[in-house]
């Protein structure tokens, strides 16, 4: 009995746990002493297909340290997957597609390596990235831990048979001429004394990133630049975003952005006369668009009497090196190659994203390209006139305090832009100042 | 004498539940308890806090407001889904053709994966083109902002979410009414009762231990209002839809409050404990 029993249950329970002990093992000793760098890329099928290529390029030469790559695990957002790396000490040696404004976040927590640590790497900074833009990936503590891969401009792409029909021949550049053409083009069609067609679509769901797409590009055009925080102070309180959240307002009570949720992209579908988005949308609409679909791009609006550059929201998308790494010295060799003149060459025709460069529109090597693709030229002579978000490890909060307000004084007209915008100059600073309270009492 | 392998086989055999209980139930409480009284962003090392947690969730408005908005949605979602379930189930009682298929064409909606159901529901309650507008159209009545009106977005959100789950109150309702005894109907219709007087002097009594086991499920399901909310309207509009655990949500992977998320959720356990107890007393002594 004793060894029937023994045979029949003990045996095989203690070989299963025995198993999947080993497994564990196993799989704590691949982890830690792998011979080859991991390099996490974006999902989206144009950089997967990029990674693809320049990986297999790099291991083809014997002397480069082997990469394996992989496209960044799904989650519900990038951040929260690498987030959970973090956590769990499973992050890659590279990473390619990260948003600035967490780089806070990560380097105060040691995750991220300092990239000054690299001899070279100022040289292959300034080489790379025009000076206006430098200061802008510089850190508090004057270091630098994200190297700038690709900026997405935004800019208004609008849709000229819509704008014609409507007798628009001068495509508007301020508020003003703006929202005077706004009864010409919000129109009802059919006579359900409803509009059939709208001038600019807002994404009316209170997400905070979507706040880059209206509220914060059109803030950085109308003050030529700049950011909302300086030295710790919060600057929503100033008059230009009355303006923009002025101009919203208006729009959304006159029924000329539509507050509607849409099952189909209406911009492609001639309903929409502009939409706010990035060079990756020309890939899309070339891909989608009906035959006689004819669009252009034109800058963001600026207040009336407001002249010279435009400027806007850059989405600037960064490498990092996290600081799992073992080894350091071939993460940046490799990033190097990554960035190469060839290898952003390689990028822009891949993906039609644009590399981060200063001589992207002097280049020979890049002239072809723009050459064939004039309105890829047109985001890339933007490049210079963008800029990222602030440093600060509160910027998601303050992100969605913007977005709530927005929603509540724009969109539904729930309060005055007044209160709006001295509720989120009083919250935003209310961040902050709990910010500098933890760096002062962090110290020793 | 007991042989060895007795004494030491059973705690042996029971390792792995207990192994499963103390990682996923007992040490993630234990952890969350811990972590209400510090502040933790997942990355840096934790900073003890004591009571502001708790603090901060008083004079916070958007708790209060997740909470009242949690409510609404039950106030609307609980009685709506157990009308229907009491009346889908008592059809399904008689004695009708194709009753098995009607059940599971009912119990359906319970299986497929939320997201699935929800980013349908989103494409039917669509401004433009979306299917009950156009209805409404055809109908000769005007345009319904189901979504981004401040004031039906909930209600949009509750009819959803009662579709999606009503199937499984139909069955446990029906199982209940099965049990009741056909003599007692039969003996209430000699003494001259009709039908109506029989669902309300029988049925419903008699269903008192199952209709009590429903509604504390849907409270409960109801307290967990997630994807709904999540995936149709982010919160919004003006924060009419924000639940409780998408609130929790938000502060614990948007913003990587730990400490405040743990406290919220605590703070929704004892909601839930409350709530639930208050419906225990009430009904159990009503009925």
């Amino acid at each position: 009995m004793k060894s029937l029993y023994t045979a029949r249950v003990m045996r095989p329970a203690f070989r299963v746990l025995l198993c999947a002990g080993c497994l564990i093992l196993a799989g704590c000793r691949s982890a830690s002493q792998a011979n080859h760098l991991t390099y996490w890329c974006a999902t989206n099928t144009f950089e997967i297909e990029f990674a693809r290529q320049i990986v297999a390029e790099w291991n083809q030469d014997t002397t480069h340290f082997p990469v394996r790559f992989q496209p960044v695990p799904s989650g519900q957002s990038t951040e929260e997957v690498i987030l959970a790396a973090i956590v769990g000490k499973t992050t890659p040696d590279v990473y390619s597609n990260i948003w600035p404004g967490v780089v806070e976040q990560y380097r105060e927590a040691g995750a991220i390596l300092s990239l000054n640590q690299f001899r070279d790497f100022d040289s292959v900074l300034t080489a790379r990235l025009p000076s206006e833009l430098i200061e802008g990936f510089r850190s508090p503590d004057s270091q630098f831990y994200h190297f700038p891969w690709k900026g997405n401009p935004l800019m208004m792409f609008y849709n000229k048979g819509l704008l014609e029909d409507a007798g628009i021949e001068k495509i508007p550049t301020t508020f003003e001429e703006f929202m005077a053409i706004a009864p010409r083009v919000v129109i009802d069609r059919d006579g359900d004394n409803h509009p059939d067609q709208w001038l600019l679509d807002v994404h009316i769901i209170p997400e905070w990133w979507q706040r880059f797409f209206d509220f914060y590009a059109f803030s950085i055009a109308s003050t030529k630049g700049k950011t909302l925080i300086t030295d710790g102070k919060a600057n929503l309180d100033r008059p230009e975003s009355y303006q923009v959240m002025n101009f919203f307002r208006w729009n959304f009570i006159h029924g000329y952005f539509p507050r509607s949720i849409f099952q189909e992209d209406i911009f492609l579908k001639g309903q929409l006369a502009f939409h706010v988005t990035g060079p990756w949308m020309i890939s899309y609409v070339e891909r989608y668009k009906q035959p006689n679909f004819e669009y252009g791009v034109t800058p963001l609006l600026l207040p009336e009497g407001m002249e010279g550059p435009v400027y806007t929201y850059g989405n600037h998308k960064s490498i990092v090196i996290f600081s799992t790494t073992q080894y350091p010295r071939e993460a940046w060799e490799f990033v190097k190659f990554m960035t190469s003149r060839m290898n952003d060459l390689r990028f822009l025709e891949i993906s039609s994203q644009l590399p981060l460069r200063k001589d992207l529109t002097s280049d020979p090597l890049y002239r072809d390209y723009f050459a064939e693709h004039p309105i890829g030229q047109l985001f890339a002579d933007q490049i210079p006139y963008t800029v990222g978000t602030d440093h600060t490890i509160y910027l998601q909060e303050i992100f969605d305090i913007i977005s709530q307000e927005f929603d509540a004084a724009c969109i539904h007209q729930a309060k005055t832009v007044d209160e709006a915008i001295t509720s989120m100059q009083k919250r935003a600073q209310q961040l902050l100042d709990r910010e500098a309270y933890g760096k002062k009492a962090d110290r020793p | 004498m007991k042989r060895p392998n007795t004494v030491v086989a059973p705690y042996f055999l029971i390792t792995p539940y207990i192994l499963h209980f103390l990682l996923i139930v007992a040490f993630p409480v234990v952890f969350s308890l811990i972590l209400t009284v510090h502040r933790w962003n997942l990355l840096s090392p934790m900073t003890w806090v004591g009571g502001t947690n708790i603090l901060t969730l008083i004079s916070d408005p958007l708790f209060w407001k997740s909470l009242w908005n949690t409510l609404r949605f039950l106030i609307i979602h609980i009685p709506l889904q157990i009308a229907i379930a009491l009346v889908l189930a008592e059809i399904l009682n008689q004695q009708l053709r194709a009753r098995g298929f009607f059940r599971a064409v009912f119990f359906l909606p319970v299986v497929i994966s939320g997201v699935v159901v929800t980013i349908l529901w989103k494409q039917l309650y669509a401004s433009e083109n979306g299917v009950f507008n156009e209805v409404l159209l055809a109908l000769g009545m005007g345009r319904v902002e189901w979504l981004t009106s401040p004031l039906i977005a909930m209600p949009a959100i509750a009819i959803m979410a009662t579709w999606k789950n009503v199937g499984l109150y139909v069955i446990l309702l029906l199982a209940g009414l099965q049990s009741i005894p056909k003599q007692v109907y039969e003996a209430a219709t000699i003494d001259g009762a009709n039908r109506i007087q029989q669902f309300f002097k029988i049925t419903i009594p008699m269903l008192n231990p199952v209709l009590l086991t429903v509604i504390i499920l849907s409270t409960i399901n109801g307290f967990s209002l997630f994807i709904e909310p999540y995936v149709m309207t982010g919160g919004g509009p003006l924060n009419s839809t924000l639940s409780m655990n998408l609130f929790i949500y938000k502060q614990a992977f948007c913003f990587y409050k730990m400490g405040y998320a743990a406290t919220l959720g605590f703070v929704l356990a004892v909601v839930v404990f409350a709530v639930v107890a208050v419906q225990r007393k009430f009904f159990e002594k009503e009925f």
